[in-house]
């Protein structure tokens, strides 16, 4: 089964400021106080981009692959 | 070293110079705390300082006479804007917003000339800064005018997909774009590309998904970046 693609957060960039778990329209972001840490909730998150917009530390990217439809790729990867 | 050291130290234009320098033009410089959507200057104001992004994000744009915003880009940590302005003794080109809660650093505009003239290594890596910007706006101008902003994503998708094709055969590792990096290097803003990409998965062209760009009908795209005049 494919792993669902997440959001990456750069923990060295994080300052744990907050604004991202009040800007995601999902609720999938909360603070481990304990661990210090930004926890993202898998099944919540929408890849909306909403986090990545508000960060001010631009720790957190959402990236895309681009690559043609698996039907144009013909074997050049080996999955076919 | 305080905050503004610290930065300064670690900025591309200020490497290699001593901690004494730095000190020097550190103490010419204050911070500005500000909060998201303040207005930090209007378009057309008499040029007062140069900024630095250290922390947040800030909004550049100019209002058409309707009233309309027009983005002209976001300004990231590490970037510097107003320096234009500050050289040619010109108005300020575009107003500018936080979009993020943001601080900057500002230093009056003659103290950042008297950086400029009193550390020649810091002018010359501005200087190369400028010519890899002019190198790309040039290479923006050409598509700005043949090109709306969705025929250059379009352009830019198709490119992008057949390169990697190629490159798989060879080796992985393409860096994947955000769309705000796509915007970036293609002279528009995220909600732009945003909806561009919505709408082509609409006609078909693509397949959106969580963090994949699937480009459905290769040869859509490329006839579309291709056509004269507007979408």
């Amino acid at each position: 089964m494919t792993k669902k693609v997440m959001p990456e957060i750069d923990r060295e960039i994080c300052d744990l400021c907050g604004d991202c778990l009040a800007a995601c329209p999902t609720q999938a972001l909360s603070l481990d106080a304990e661990q210090q840490v930004i926890v993202l909730d898998e099944e919540r998150c929408a890849y909306c981009g909403d986090c990545e917009d508000i960060c001010p530390e631009g720790a957190i990217r959402l990236p895309y692959e681009i690559r043609l439809a698996k039907k144009d790729r013909g074997d050049q990867d080996g999955s076919a | 070293m305080d905050m503004i050291e610290t930065f300064l130290a670690q900025h591309p234009y200020f490497q290699g110079l001593k901690d004494a320098q730095i000190a020097a033009i550190a103490r010419l410089a204050t911070t500005r705390q500000v909060a998201a959507g303040e207005v930090l200057a209007l378009e057309g104001d008499p040029c007062r300082a140069v900024y630095f992004v250290i922390r947040g994000r800030v909004r550049a744009f100019k209002l058409s006479p309707q009233g309309r915003e027009q983005v002209i880009n976001d300004l990231l940590p590490g970037q510097i804007f107003y320096l234009v302005p500050a050289l040619d003794d010109g108005v300020l080109p575009t107003t500018t917003r936080a979009a993020t809660r943001t601080t900057l650093l500002s230093f009056p505009c003659p103290d950042f000339v008297r950086v400029l003239e009193g550390y020649p290594d810091v002018a010359v890596q501005i200087l190369r800064e400028f010519a890899c910007r002019l190198r790309a706006l040039s290479s923006l101008i050409e598509d700005l005018s043949l090109r709306t902003v969705p025929q250059r994503l379009a352009k830019f998708l198709a490119e992008r997909a057949q390169e990697r094709a190629q490159e798989r055969a060879q080796k992985p590792g393409q860096r994947q774009l955000t769309q705000r990096e796509m915007a970036a290097q293609l002279g528009t803003v995220r909600e732009v590309i945003a909806r561009s990409l919505a709408d082509f998965d609409q006609r078909g062209w693509i397949h959106l998904e969580r963090g994949v760009i699937e480009i459905e009908d290769l040869d859509a795209l490329i006839e579309f970046s291709n056509q004269c005049g507007p979408m």
